[in-house]
């Protein structure tokens, strides 16, 4: 049987959907059942529900009252905060010389960085730790924002780095016959191009910091000085025995949701075809 | 206005020199085109002059006074890219300011010199508009804006009109003349289109490979070319060139053409190479508008008439080109009236006045023009 075009397209058009509904219902379960598993309590928790029978939101009362998650959740906003800004503003400096600059080791240099990357965490983690207690910033969330950064900084420069090379020089030339000094230069002409680049580098970082979990272990102590995913591992029930399940998912929604709407904010931002206009027609 | 002064000035990028030993002077208010083939270091030398690059050698002049060590913005330029190179997050008003902020002018006072450019360009209703919403032409006119709000004492122009098309260069053009005049500035243009240079330039300058080939007048350039390169890079289409050789055979010395055509050498011809010895290898040139079309062979003895297989004819409506093959590796071109009619193959003669004949001797240099009285 030889189908028409028509047929043929709409049957080509379902394939797609269902595709896509595969791969969403993939992605967004485990978020869903987190939901699900939040709004239910004591043995109801052991149940296979696609909707919770009687939802509750006792959960997301407990994890405010019995533990400290809302300092937990500050502690996480702080940190990442930080990591951000530092990475960004390191690294745009970095990229700059990096992208615009000629020098000698440029290549070697750039290397090194992407090097840093290489290593797994576990074998940076007691060098780090006896550099942490060196410098006197154990249990603190000091130690945590310049760790990361070790993280952050090698995508950050590489990736604003290839960002700033795209830009064109006659841009920096034309800025510098307008008596631009280099400073105002990547201020007032670079930042603004890079955006797209500073949103989605900013973003992943921010994602790194938010969910980093071993470091935040190994470096803070005292329950106040946690950040999210140690506090949501480490929570505890009413007993030794007992895993409050419906607190850690209920934990685990209300930290998700930030990255979300993070996600959301940048996305506008992550906008191609900045550097329209400049030049050719 | 400003005075430049180059002298010996060579640029080197690593091992090969893009400028080498240039000497120029260009005096207050000049317009000095810059043409040349493509990386011949035309971009060079204007950033060199604009303080983008630094001299290998030599020095940069600014009304006498040394710049090498000056940054671009205490040199009184202003540059207009030949990519625009706008900024693509300003809006026109912005980008045309931007200069005027960095120095510190006030508020009003850029305000001012804004609208006056703008209204000057004919984009006073572009001003709040981005770059990427402008067409070609008009993003030209805003480059050049930005240059003429910071009313330099010197304007660099690098290819401005190139990436235009045919019909808005032509535009283009004549405002950058009319412009000039209104402005009375010293200019350094550069640009590889010929016509640009031939309508915009009181002096040209023709460089080939870093070094200066020829500097003058466009008519003095298109009639006194001093070698063979300036001779066909001035002119379109370009000058007919017949390499030749000279022997000696039984009436005295002759003359080979393309196309194994022997002759005795011409009388006129020998008065070139005044006492000296006759060289072995000449090349001779002719304008395509001093070639003349003829029916029939057999000619005049003050020219060399040469039959020809026409291959294209081109009408411009005003005149007509016709391109038609010598031998094997010659094409001579000659500018006919409007009507000329011809189809490819047809047999030809073109008879080349010896008296229009521009000779050049075996390494290019020029050995002999037509005078000027008898129109290049
Ligand atoms: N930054 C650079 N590094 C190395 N070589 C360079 C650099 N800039 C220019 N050159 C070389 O110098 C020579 C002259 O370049 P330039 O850009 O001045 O040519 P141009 O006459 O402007 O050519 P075009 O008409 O194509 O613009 C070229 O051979 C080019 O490869
Ligand atoms: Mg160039």
């Amino acid at each position: 049987m030889r189908l028409g075009y028509a047929q043929r397209r709409r049957l080509k058009r379902i394939g797609f959907w269902a595709l896509a509904a595969v791969i969403v219902i993939y992605t967004v379960f485990p978020f869903y059942w987190s939901i699900v598993t939040s709004m239910k309590t004591g043995s109801a928790l052991f149940s296979v529900d696609l909707l919770p029978p009687d939802p509750v939101w006792e959960n997301y009362h407990l994890i405010f009252a019995e533990q400290p998650f809302a300092r937990n959740i500050g502690n996480s906003v702080l940190v990442a905060v930080a990591v951000v800004a530092l990475s960004l503003a390191l690294a745009v400096t970095a990229a700059f010389a990096f992208g615009r600059l000629r020098f000698r080791g440029r290549v070697g240099l750039l290397l090194a960085i992407l090097a840093v990357s290489m290593f797994p965490q576990v074998a940076v983690l007691s060098g780090m730790f006896t550099l942490v207690r060196w410098l006197g910033l154990f249990n603190s969330l000091f130690a945590l924002i310049l760790t990361y950064l070790i993280f952050t900084l090698p995508f950050t420069v590489w990736v604003l780095t290839t960002f700033m090379r795209e830009l064109p020089k006659e841009l920096e030339e034309a800025a510098i016959v307008d008596g631009a000094k280099p400073l105002t230069i990547l201020t007032r002409i670079y930042l603004p191009l890079l955006v797209p680049a500073l949103a989605t580098t900013g973003l992943l970082a921010f994602i790194v910091a938010w969910n980093e979990f071993l470091f935040a272990l190994t470096f803070t102590l005292s329950n106040e000085m946690r950040t999210v995913p140690v506090a949501i591992a480490l929570m505890t029930g009413g007993s030794q025995y007992e895993l409050p399940w419906g607190q850690i998912m209920a934990a685990s929604v209300v930290v998700t949701l930030p990255l979300i709407a993070l996600v959301l904010v940048c996305q506008r931002m992550i906008v191609s075809g900045l550097t329209a206009g400049a030049v050719k027609g | 206005m400003a005075r430049i002064g180059l002298s010996q000035v060579t640029k080197r990028f690593g091992g090969t020199e893009a400028v080498s030993g240039l000497d120029l002077d260009i005096a207050d208010g000049e317009f000095v085109v810059v043409v040349g083939p493509s990386g011949c270091g035309k971009s060079t030398l204007l950033r060199l002059v604009a303080g983008l690059e630094d001299v290998s050698s030599g020095d940069v002049r600014i009304d006498g006074q040394v710049v090498n060590d000056l940054p671009p913005p205490e040199r009184g330029i202003a540059m207009v890219f030949q990519s625009y190179a706008l900024y693509p997050h300003m809006t026109v008003r912005k980008n045309m300011a931007f200069g005027l902020s960095q120095a510190k002018l006030r508020r009003e006072e850029i305000d001012r010199r804004v609208r006056a450019s703008a209204t000057r360009l004919r984009i006073e209703d572009l001003l709040d508009r981005k770059p990427k919403s402008l067409s070609g032409g008009q993003r030209q006119r805003v480059a050049i804006g930005r240059a003429i709000v910071r009313e330099p004492k010197l304007f660099l122009f690098d290819e401005p009109l190139s990436n235009l098309d045919a019909a808005l260069r032509v535009e283009m053009r004549m405002e950058i003349a009319k412009l000039r005049r209104d402005l009375n500035a010293t200019v350094l243009y550069v640009t590889h289109d010929q016509t640009e240079a031939m309508t915009l330039a009181d002096r040209i300058v023709i460089l080939n490979q870093g070094r200066v080939e020829q500097v003058g007048e466009p008519l003095e350039l298109y009639r006194r070319p001093r070698n063979i390169f300036v001779a066909g890079f001035i002119g379109t289409p370009a000058i007919n060139l017949l390499p030749c050789t000279l022997g000696s055979g039984a009436e005295g010395t002759v003359i080979v053409l393309p196309g194994d055509r022997t002759m005795p050498l011409p009388e006129t011809l020998r008065a070139c190479f005044g006492a000296g010895e006759v060289p072995s290898r000449i090349t001779l040139g002719w304008r395509p508008e001093a070639v003349n079309l003829r029916g029939g062979t057999g000619g005049r003895k003050d020219a060399i008439t040469l039959g020809v297989e026409v291959e294209t004819v081109e009408h411009l409506g005003a005149e007509t080109f016709v391109h038609a093959r010598l031998d094997q590796r010659t094409i001579v071109t000659a500018t006919a009236g409007a009507n000329f009619q011809a189809q490819p193959g047809q047999r030809v003669a073109f008879e080349l006045p010896l008296n229009r004949c521009h000779v050049f001797d075996g390494e290019g240099a020029t050995l002999h023009h037509p005078s000027s009285g008898e129109e290049g």
